[in-house]
C-alpha cells in the first residue's frame, strides 16, 4: 500500500469519528415534545409527552398538572385568578405559567404553534 | 487515488451537514416574572451558555429591583443619594436620556405613584388626583442628578426601572449567549422578547403578539432577526374597583393610568432598553402623538392595538407582520 493511501485512510478515520461526535452533539431532542415542570425555577418533572398513553396528574406547589397523550396543562390552581388554567395546553413557545404559585409548564421540541415566542 | 479524493470531498460535505442544532429551553423566575431562554447550537455549549445568561439575569435583578432591600436602587430610593455600580449608573443615564427623548412620557420617577396605587403589593387602592399630583410634585426625571456614578434624588422622589430593566437585561443576556458561542436563541422576560440571530436554518424568528382580548392567542406575528419585541398592554397588570378597571401603565403627567384608547403597544427595535421604555411611552402618548414621535425617531417600528380592535402598524412593518387575527382590522400608518 502506498504511503499516501495510508495517510488518506487515517484522515478518513479521524473524520468519521469527528462526524459521529457532531451527530451526537446536534441531537434534535428526538422527534417529539418534552414537557418540563418548574416550581420556583427548579425542575420538578421532565416528561416525554410521546410516551404518555393515559391521562395522569401531578400535584405541584398547590397546582395540579395534567399529562395526557401529547399534551400537558394546568388542570387546577389554588390561586384566585386561575389564569394558568384558562391558558389550556402548553405548546412550544407558549408555556403555561402560574405566577402566584411560581409553577411553569415548558415544552421543548419541534414548534407546533407557528411561533417561537409570544410578546406581551 | 482519484476515487479516494472524491470520497474525501464527499466526507467533508457530509461533515458540514452534520453541524445541525441541539435545542434547549430553560425557565426561571426573576424580576417578578417568568423567564424563558431557548438556545440552539452544540450540545456541548448550549447548556453552559444558558447558565451564563441566567447568571447575568440574576445579577441584574439583584442590582435593579425596586423592592429588594439589598438592591442598589432600593438603597438610592431610601437614602436619596448613592454611589452606583458602573452598570447601574449607565442604565440610569440611559433611562434619563430616553425619558428626555419621550418628553417625559416614559419617566422612571413615577414610582411613588406606582406604590400609591398598590401595584408593588397585594393591597390595591385608588388614590385621589390631589394625592397623585403631590407625589408627582416631588420631582421628575429632570430632577435626578447623576454625576459620574453618584446619583442624587430630591426629597420624596423614588426611581423604578420597571419600564426599562427587562429590555436592558434581555440585551445583556443576549450578549452573554453570544459570548458563549450561541448565535441562535430567543429570550423572553415575561413577554419581553429578545431574538438572538436567526433560527438555525437562517430564517427569521416568528414572534407572536399577544391578543389583549384572548390572552392565549396572538393577534399577529412579526418575523425578526437580532431584535427586541416589547409590548406594554393594559391587560398585563390591573385591578377592578367599583366597576372601573385600573391598569399599571401610569401617565407621568397625572400619576393615573393612561387612558388613550390603546390596549397594547408593541415596539420592535434592535435596542432592548429603548424598545422597553418606548413601549410604555407610546402607550402614554396615545396613537396620534406616538405615530408622530415614531416618524421623528426612525430607529424602531411599532404595532398599536386600539379599544376599537384596530391594529395600526408603522409602515416599516409591511411584509414583516403576518397571521393577522380576523377579529381585527389592520392599517399601516404613514
Amino acid at each position: 500500500m502506498k504511503r499516501s493511501t495510508v495517510i488518506y485512510i487515517i484522515v478518513f478515520a479521524f473524520m468519521l469519528i469527528g462526524c459521529g461526535i457532531l451527530v451526537l452533539a446536534s441531537d434534535h431532542n428526538g422527534s417529539g415534545a418534552t414537557a418540563t415542570v418548574y416550581l420556583d425555577g427548579e425542575i420538578v418533572a421532565v416528561v416525554d409527552l410521546n410516551t404518555v398513553t393515559e391521562t395522569w396528574t401531578l400535584a405541584v406547589g398547590g397546582n395540579t398538572v395534567e399529562f395526557s397523550p401529547g399534551h400537558v396543562r394546568m388542570l387546577d390552581a389554588c390561586c384566585p385568578d386561575g389564569l394558568c388554567v384558562r391558558q389550556g395546553y402548553a405548546s412550544v413557545g407558549k408555556p403555561v405559567i402560574c405566577l402566584p404559585n411560581r409553577v411553569m409548564l415548558v415544552i421543548s421540541g419541534p414548534a407546533d404553534t407557528g411561533v417561537d415566542a409570544v410578546a406581551g | 487515488m482519484k476515487r479516494l479524493s472524491v470520497l474525501f470531498l464527499t466526507l467533508c460535505i457530509l461533515l458540514t451537514g452534520c453541524a445541525g442544532s441541539y435545542c434547549e429551553t430553560r425557565a426561571a423566575f426573576a424580576m417578578d416574572t417568568d423567564i424563558l431562554v431557548t438556545a440552539y447550537g452544540s450540545r456541548f455549549t448550549v447548556g453552559g451558555a444558558i447558565d451564563r445568561a441566567l447568571a447575568v439575569l440574576n445579577e441584574a435583578d439583584t442590582r435593579l429591583s425596586a423592592v429588594d432591600t439589598g438592591s442598589e436602587l432600593y438603597r438610592l430610593n431610601e437614602t436619596g443619594a448613592a454611589e452606583l455600580s458602573d452598570a447601574t449608573a449607565a442604565l440610569l443615564a440611559r433611562a434619563l436620556t430616553l425619558a428626555d427623548a419621550t418628553g417625559g412620557a416614559f419617566d422612571p420617577t413615577v414610582y411613588p405613584c406606582v406604590q400609591a396605587w398598590g401595584f408593588t403589593s397585594t393591597d390595591k387602592r385608588v388614590p385621589d388626583a390631589d394625592e397623585l399630583l403631590t407625589l408627582r410634585a416631588y420631582g421628575s426625571y429632570s430632577d435626578v442628578t447623576l454625576d459620574g456614578n453618584t446619583a442624587v434624588l430630591r426629597a420624596g422622589m423614588a426611581l423604578d426601572f420597571g419600564g426599562i430593566a427587562k429590555g436592558y437585561t434581555a440585551d445583556v443576556m443576549a450578549n452573554a449567549l453570544r459570548d458563549a458561542g450561541v448565535t441562535s436563541a430567543v429570550i423572553s422576560l415575561g413577554g419581553n422578547v429578545r431574538a438572538v440571530g436567526s433560527k438555525p436554518d437562517g430564517s427569521p424568528w416568528r414572534i407572536g403578539l399577544r391578543n389583549p382580548y384572548s390572552l392565549d392567542a396572538s393577534f399577529a406575528v412579526v418575523q425578526v432577526m437580532d431584535c427586541s419585541v416589547v409590548t406594554s398592554g393594559s391587560y398585563q397588570r390591573y385591578f377592578e374597583r367599583d366597576g372601573v378597571t385600573y391598569h399599571h401603565i401610569l401617565d407621568p403627567s397625572t400619576g393615573a393610568p393612561a387612558r388613550t384608547g390603546l390596549v397594547s403597544v408593541t415596539v420592535i427595535g434592535s435596542d432592548g432598553a429603548l424598545a422597553d421604555a418606548y413601549a410604555t411611552a407610546l402607550f402614554v402618548m396615545g396613537l396620534d402623538d406616538a405615530l408622530k414621535f415614531q416618524k421623528t425617531q426612525g430607529d424602531f417600528e411599532a404595532v398599536f392595538v386600539t379599544e376599537n380592535r384596530e391594529i395600526v402598524a408603522t409602515s416599516g412593518l409591511a411584509g414583516v407582520l403576518s397571521d393577522i387575527s380576523s377579529d381585527y382590522t389592520l392599517r399601516y400608518a404613514g
